[in-house]
């Protein structure tokens, strides 16, 4: 187990800057996930720490050893791949021996770890089989099994579950998150998919354009976005992004576009003062949003009609489209609100939740 | 299920030999002298063993093919590792490699005459030619196409770069190097046979123009059939290799 630190670490692949500025401080035993959308610099940052691309500039610790010139092979880190990364003409048993090996680990010593973690993690009786006779789930196990008995003091996942179908993905991250519990070694973990990323890390970051948005924990992140960008990339559906002009009324503030008017709450609304009279965004999670026949109490003022659009019934909950004149707003209703499509409904805005963003920077006002 | 396999696979050319010894004892082809029946093929064949002619010639051009086909062979798988894991070498080489890979083996003959003589050195030399390019195209091909994820897993596991040559790519460069020599142990035969009819008084193909030149179709076919099954063999000697070592995992 070792801290990990990257100090202003800079990668360019040509004119392109694939990681900017990135500065980061990973605690012994945490689970940190770096999360965003293809070529976010995600994968170039594990790479980095892998020791797989060289720096162009900037410094990179692991425990208190700057590895910037450290081969891979020196680094004592683990790497588990997307596509898993097997040896196709070696057993589960080679495949999982094949880093004992290389550190020239007793033969008796190598089967002994190596039959132990298999059967940690349930693949003791497919130890003789080759890659290609073993199912997604089983060789994300042996390729989880090859890193963990080298006892790194690393764990680098490069999106290891997305190659397995979305139930054997939750199987396997439940797994994941259990294994970590156990064994208290330090993990980045980079995905793409913003659930895993909240289910599964201490701490998320989020990054865009190889830069660093935002570092929190999932619930922080999720409450308290840095900007319009991260409050967009974090929850599904996604939050509703609706353009509008903030307004001061009779000592109140209110966010008004030709849909709606809404009134901001009175701690919020000290914050926006600078924001009178000009042109912000609102962000509303499908969440916050509910017609106004399901809930008791609520602020007259929250308050904006819109017709039914689409409804997609999830059995838990119901996802439904709805349009306020040029708005197209996503809600997520109890399902057994009975909407009807065409028809104009009364819906309720839970506007302690909402955020306002700066419609120039994009950074979040509240 | 394999020997019904086998079955239908020899019930084929059992109906060709016997359509040939027919055709031809018949007389159904207008100058049958040039087209003998089977059982005078194979007693000319049996002759030609009993006095040493066929085995003498035989022998000679198995020994230039081995040696040719084996230093070339190894050459070119050496080269081709070399060309396909550093790019400096590649780069250094490839262009040169390009240039002379189109030139046939034969192509060759005529400057090896004079730059060797007509000797045994000149067979094996051409033979040479002719494994070494498409081995280090293989090769190369071979190396260039493993799942760079998979030298990467390596480096993270601390492998070494001679490790990850030695473990990891060259075990899963095997099926594409095997292609190479599969190809190139059959094309062997048919340029020694093609060296030796043009410029090499001993062998096989030399056995092949002497025939031709007294006429005698039966040792003609004879010397083609040594061919054939040559060059049969030694594809499958291949093919079985390359099964026995890749067939397991891929």
């Amino acid at each position: 187990m070792a801290e990990v630190h990257l100090k202003n670490v800079n990668k360019n692949f040509g004119k392109v800057m694939a990681v900017k500025n990135f500065n980061l401080d990973i605690k012994d035993g945490e689970f940190i996930v770096l999360v965003g959308p293809s070529g976010c610099g995600k994968t170039t940052a594990l790479r980095l720490i892998a020791g797989l691309e060289e720096i162009a500039a900037g410094d990179i610790y692991i425990g208190d050893k700057l590895v910037n010139d450290i081969p891979p092979k020196n680094r004592d880190i683990a790497m588990v791949f997307q596509n898993y990364a097997l040896y196709p003409h070696m057993n589960v048993y080679g495949n999982m021996s094949f880093g004992l090996k290389l550190r020239k680990f007793p033969k008796k010593e190598i089967n002994t770890i190596v039959n132990r973690t298999a059967n940690l993690l349930g693949i003791g009786s497919l130890l003789n089989r080759k890659p290609k006779e073993l199912s997604g789930g089983q060789r994300q196990r042996v390729a989880l099994g090859r890193a963990i008995v080298r006892d790194p003091k690393v764990f680098l996942f490069d999106e290891p579950l997305s190659n397995l179908d979305a139930k054997l993905r939750t199987a396997m991250r439940a797994e994941l998150l259990d294994l970590h519990q156990r064994l208290k070694t330090t993990t980045i973990y980079v995905t793409h998919d913003q659930m895993e990323a909240m289910t599964m890390g201490d701490r998320i970051v989020v990054m865009k354009d190889g830069l660093i948005q935002q570092v929190d924990a999932p619930q922080n992140i999720y409450e308290h976005p840095v900007n319009k960008y991260v409050a967009g990339f974090i929850g599904s559906p996604s939050m509703n992004f609706l353009p509008c002009k903030l307004i001061e009324k009779d000592s109140k503030m209110y966010l008004v576009n030709k849909g709606f008017s809404l009134r901001v709450p009175s701690n919020k609304a000290r914050i926006s003062k600078d924001y009178v009279n000009k042109e912000v965004i609102l962000g509303i999670r499908p969440e916050h949003l509910n017609a106004k026949k399901a809930v008791r109490d609520y602020d007259p003022e929250t308050i904006f009609t819109a017709s039914v659009w689409v409804v997609e019934p999830l059995g838990l909950e119901n996802i439904v489209h709805i349009k306020n004149e040029k708005n197209s707003i996503i809600c997520r209703l109890d399902p057994h609100i009975i909407l009807k499509i065409g028809q104009t409904d009364e819906f309720v805005a839970r506007m302690d939740l909402a955020h306002v963003f700066d419609k120039e920077t994009e950074k979040t006002i509240f | 299920m394999n020997r019904l396999k086998f079955g239908w696979g020899i019930l084929p050319v059992a109906i060709f030999l016997a359509i040939w010894e027919g055709v031809s004892r018949l007389n159904l082809i207008p100058g049958h002298f040039f087209f003998p029946p089977l059982s005078t093929v194979m007693q000319e064949f049996y002759y030609l063993i009993a006095n040493g002619v066929l085995t003498d010639n035989f022998l000679r051009s198995l020994v230039r093919v081995l040696i040719g086909f084996s230093a070339g062979s190894v050459a070119g798988i050496g080269m081709g590792i070399m060309m396909g894991y550093k790019k400096t070498v590649n780069k250094a080489l490839y262009p040169i490699i390009s240039l002379l890979y189109p030139i046939p083996a034969l192509g060759w003959l005529p400057i090896l005459m004079l730059w060797v003589g007509i000797g045994e050195i000149l067979p094996i030399m051409i033979i040479f030619i002719c494994s070494f390019f498409p081995v280090i195209y293989n090769t190369i091909t071979g190396i260039e196409s493993v799942d760079k994820k998979l030298i990467k897993a390596a480096k993270t596991l601390g492998a070494s770069d001679r490790h990850i040559l030695y473990t990891v790519i060259l075990p899963l460069a095997l099926p594409n190097i095997f292609t190479g020599l599969r190809l190139e142990a059959g094309m062997a035969w048919r340029v020694i046979i093609a060296a030796e009819m043009v410029a090499i008084p001993t062998g096989i193909g030399a056995l092949l123009m002497r025939a031709e030149s007294l006429i005698r179709v039966d040792i003609i076919i004879v010397c083609l059939m040594v061919l054939s099954a040559m060059c049969f063999l030694f594809e499958r000697f291949f093919l079985c290799l390359e099964l026995k070592l890749t067939q397991k995992w891929r």
